[in-house]
């Protein structure tokens, strides 16, 4: 089965250099919202960055990832920690009839709670975001390989970067009063080469809560599958049903596993990606076939 | 008798008090064994180091709803159940030559949680070959390798293959529609393949017209409602996933549900062995060392003992507990093997949608090759796969490509490393080798302040003989089935295989293999293996169900000495 690391040797194997940091996004409102770990100053800043790292309708901001860190980042505020969404539904979809047909039965939202943590596991996700050195059991190995530094820091020191950064560009200008877009990326760009831990966890967590499960913060009304064209959690309907009555299983209509979706096109890649896939198929050893 | 437990961390009964086995781990192995041993009356206490995430799975009123879900963030982007590298790190090396280690982090790791790692896989079923136990005596002598016969042969665990495929519900294809080049069965698969997926049935219709022959992969998941659990709904979220409906067989619904349900087991969940404890001369253990859910150690002691903990985890509580023990042959984490895996990736111009289904549906077995015809090395069965993860997608493009803003924005619309994706892994044969191991980092530790383990693991060119020669037929039918792209992914160092084989390998001589011909450690008079570690040789199949057939081997020769097929009842 492929897994993610798997790409990544795969096509950064031809891949380019790193991209500019292209054009702010859509530039709505700020939230005038104060999270749990971020204040308010915070929740604007790392709002801002995340519409940097994917803009537009329905991208970063639309989904509220900064929701989606903050939630993460004050996962202990909350009892049990907000780490591991319950299952087995969202309640998002409905059973399905004998046929496969959608009910009008939904389950019960299991994702609103979370899993209470094991002891080795409560060890870890504090490690991860407070740091081994402030965590009870999590310095087995920092005389030998080093601390572990947690994401609060790394995130509180980032923004406290992006600032600095800022005001060298204009004075007296934090990051988030930034009007110009171009302003915005060179702050961020630099940050992004100072800071690679930093950028490295605000770009997983943009993307998570761009296009996790809305339970976890973000992508606010499943905009970010919207975007995607991703269908989101499948279950229990699932893409087919066994039928008992006829003795067979029938594809989900509207979701088929086993055929092209109706109204599916083929679609031509645009000129950058053409260039991106050439390079890193060829880069490969493998082919580019027309 | 109490079921379900009402003990905190406990699963089964939890009066039990007094042990005739003790099984380490709660997987494919441990399950299996577990059940066969409790069916005959045996006590068993199984130790599982991970939680669980089945809270009903002892419940004699019905099996209750998983904790699973179709949700990225929880099982993929967050690893509930997959080992944690900061807790539980590994590290790695090509050769003692890298010196202590060249990366820490994540080297092979299995799931760690009730029903072990199969819980995660998308359980493709398919058997081994004949051949395939006997390449010791076929291939001959090879410069640097260590290929051993198996001191077991198919014919004499084709009854064991059939007891599992019945036991837990394997679905599979039968007569024309099979695999033409799979091993002689003597019972039908219970169930029908499901549907295909579209991704799958595009590369196998572009291999069938270059004269291959693709088929619905044996797999391990419903297709019919099945002793209890409903037929898979093609959820997709299978591959890396625990199952939110029971539709998947794995070793926890099936054989530990029964195993439980005898009222003769006990499952001990957040307990992390931490060492056998032997006694003076090295010739039995006498009791296990475990760390409790609350950090305390404490120690349990029974008449046997069975390793189960999975391939490299069996060989490292060996070191753990004295290096000299079970280990006179000096073979103890030795002959380490993954599935050396090629992947070809093809970009299509159409949406698969590889996020609906069972992650992979079909596979062909044409490169799985011949012993010894260089004309046809030894690869492996070729799985036609897709890409399913949204997050996993988008994580490629950001943080190893580096693109951000409007590009990111664009690939993740148009969607090339995943809806257009259509992809093609060989499975192929492992050369074992002796510096190919497993063994304790001297330096690094987890989080129970145990050494970590370390692998030794660099390639033979047995294998990459064998990808060099299959990566244009993997490239040609890519372009037969419609890409425009055809990407070959580089070899993965660390190997990111989690077919994890080898390092107590079984054979007749105790001077050249750990465990005997029924999974008894030579040099301990009542310790056992029952995983993938026994593995003479790695084969070109994915290992679960040889895993499980040959546990239930284990176990029947333990429970009936000289009729082990008399504790079969499906076959």
């Amino acid at each position: 089965v492929l897994t993610r690391r798997r790409f990544v040797k795969l096509v950064s194997g031809g891949a380019t250099a790193l991209a500019v940091l292209p054009q702010v996004g859509c530039g709505d409102n700020l939230h005038l919202v104060r999270g749990r770990f971020f204040d308010e100053a915070a929740w604007q800043t790392i709002d801002i960055a995340t519409g940097l790292i994917l803009p537009g309708e329905h991208g970063a901001r639309d989904c509220l990832a900064v929701n989606y860190i903050d939630q993460l980042l004050s996962a202990f505020d909350v009892d049990p920690p907000a780490i591991y969404a319950s299952g087995p539904f969202s309640g998002r979809v409905p059973y399905p009839d004998a046929h496969g047909a959608a009910t009008s039965q939904f389950p019960a939202n299991a994702f609103a709670t979370f899993l209470p943590l094991s002891r080795v596991k409560a060890i870890a996700w504090r490690m991860r975001l407070y740091g081994s050195a402030v965590t009870d059991g999590g310095t087995f190995n920092d005389a030998v390989f080093g601390p572990t530094i947690g994401w609060r820091e790394l995130y509180a020191d980032g923004i406290k970067r992006l600032d600095d950064q800022a005001m060298i560009i204009r004075a007296n200008t934090p990051f988030r009063f930034l009007e110009d877009p171009a302003d915005q990326e060179q702050a961020l760009d630099t940050v992004a080469s100072d800071q690679p831990d930093f950028w490295d966890a605000l770009l997983q967590h943009t993307l998570e809560g761009t296009f996790g499960a809305p339970e976890y913060g973000g992508n606010l009304y499943a905009r970010g599958w919207h975007m995607a064209r991703y269908d989101g959690d499948s279950a229990p309907r699932g893409h087919a049903t066994y039928d008992e009555a006829q003795g067979m299983y029938v594809d989900r209509l509207d979701q088929p596993t086993s055929q092209p979706s109706q109204g599916d096109v083929t679609e031509d890649f645009d000129a950058d990606i053409l260039d991106l896939l050439t390079v890193a198929a060829l880069g490969s050893g493998g082919k580019r076939f027309f | 008798m109490g079921l379900p437990s009402v003990t905190a961390n406990v699963l089964g009964d939890d009066s039990l008090a007094q042990f005739d086995a003790i099984v380490i781990g709660s997987g494919a192995g441990g399950s299996t064994v577990a059940r066969t041993l409790a069916l005959a009356g045996h006590k068993v206490l199984i130790l599982e180091a991970g939680d669980n995430y089945f809270p009903a799975l002892d419940d004699p009123a019905g099996l209750g709803p998983p904790l699973f879900s179709n949700d990225e963030v929880k099982l993929s982007a967050r690893s509930l159940i997959s080992q944690d590298a900061l807790i539980e790190p590994r590290s790695f090396r090509t050769s003692i030559a890298d010196g202590e280690r060249t990366l820490v982090g994540d080297a092979n790791g299995l799931p760690r949680n009730v029903g072990g790692a199969a819980v995660h896989a998308d359980m493709k079923f398919p058997r081994f070959r004949p051949t395939d136990f006997q390449l010791g005596t076929l291939l001959g002598a090879i410069p640097d390798a260590s290929f051993a016969d198996w001191p077991v042969d198919y014919a004499t665990l084709e009854r064991f293959y059939v007891e599992i495929e019945q036991a837990i519900g394997v679905q599979g294809p039968e007569g024309v529609n099979a695999d033409p080049f799979a091993a002689p069965k003597s019972k039908p698969y219970p169930m029908p393949p499901g549907l295909p997926m579209y991704a799958n049935t595009i590369l196998a219709d572009a291999a069938r017209r270059l004269g291959y022959h693709p088929f619905a992969y044996p797999t391990a998941v419903t297709s019919r409602p099945y002793r209890g659990r409903p037929a898979c709904i093609d959820c997709g979220f299978c591959s890396g996933y625990g199952c939110p409906t029971h539709a998947k067989s794995s070793p926890a619904v099936t054989l530990l549900r029964e195993a439980l349900l005898t009222g003769n087991v006990q499952l001990r969940f957040n307990a992390a062995v931490h060492e056998l404890v032997p006694n003076a001369t090295l010739t039995a253990v006498d009791g296990v060392d475990y760390i409790a859910a609350n950090g305390a150690v404490q120690r349990v002691t029974a008449d046997r003992y069975i390793l189960a903990a999975s391939a490299a985890e069996s060989a490292r509580l060996l070191l753990l507990s004295d290096p000299a023990l079970g280990n006179s042959s000096g073979m103890v984490g030795r002959n380490l093997m993954f599935h050396y895996q090629t992947i070809v990736i093809g970009v299509l111009r159409d949406r698969v949608h590889g996020h609906r289904g069972r992650s992979v549906t079909m596979g062909m077995s044409d490169f799985r090759g011949t012993p010894g015809d260089a004309d046809h090395p030894l690869g492996g069965i070729v799985e036609l796969a897709t890409s399913a993860e949204l997050i996993g997608e988008a994580k490629n493009y950001a943080q190893q490509l580096g693109k951000v803003g409007d590009l990111l924005r664009r690939l993740i619309q148009q969607s090339p490393l995943r809806d257009k994706l259509v992809a093609m892994i060989m499975q192929g044969e492992d050369a074992p080798q002796l510096t190919n191991r497993v063994d304790l980092d001297p330096a690094l530790k987890d989080v129970y302040n145990r050494p970590a383990l370390r692998v030794t693991y660099n390639n033979h060119v047995f294998e990459t003989t064998a990808r060099e020669l299959y990566v244009p037929k993997l490239l040609e039918i890519q372009g037969n089935a419609g890409a425009q792209f055809g990407l070959v992914a580089p070899p993965d160092t660390p190997s990111q295989s989690r077919h994890v084989m080898g390092t107590l390998r079984m054979g007749n001589d105790p001077a050249t293999s750990v465990c005997d011909r029924y999974g008894k450690l030579h040099d301990l008079g009542n310790v056992w293996c029952a995983d993938g570690a026994l593995f003479p040789t790695s084969s070109g199949f994915n290992p679960t169900l040889t895993i499980q057939a040959l546990a239930l081997w284990v176990g029947a020769n333990i429970v009936a000495p000289g009729d082990p097929e008399s504790v079969l009842v499906e076959s």
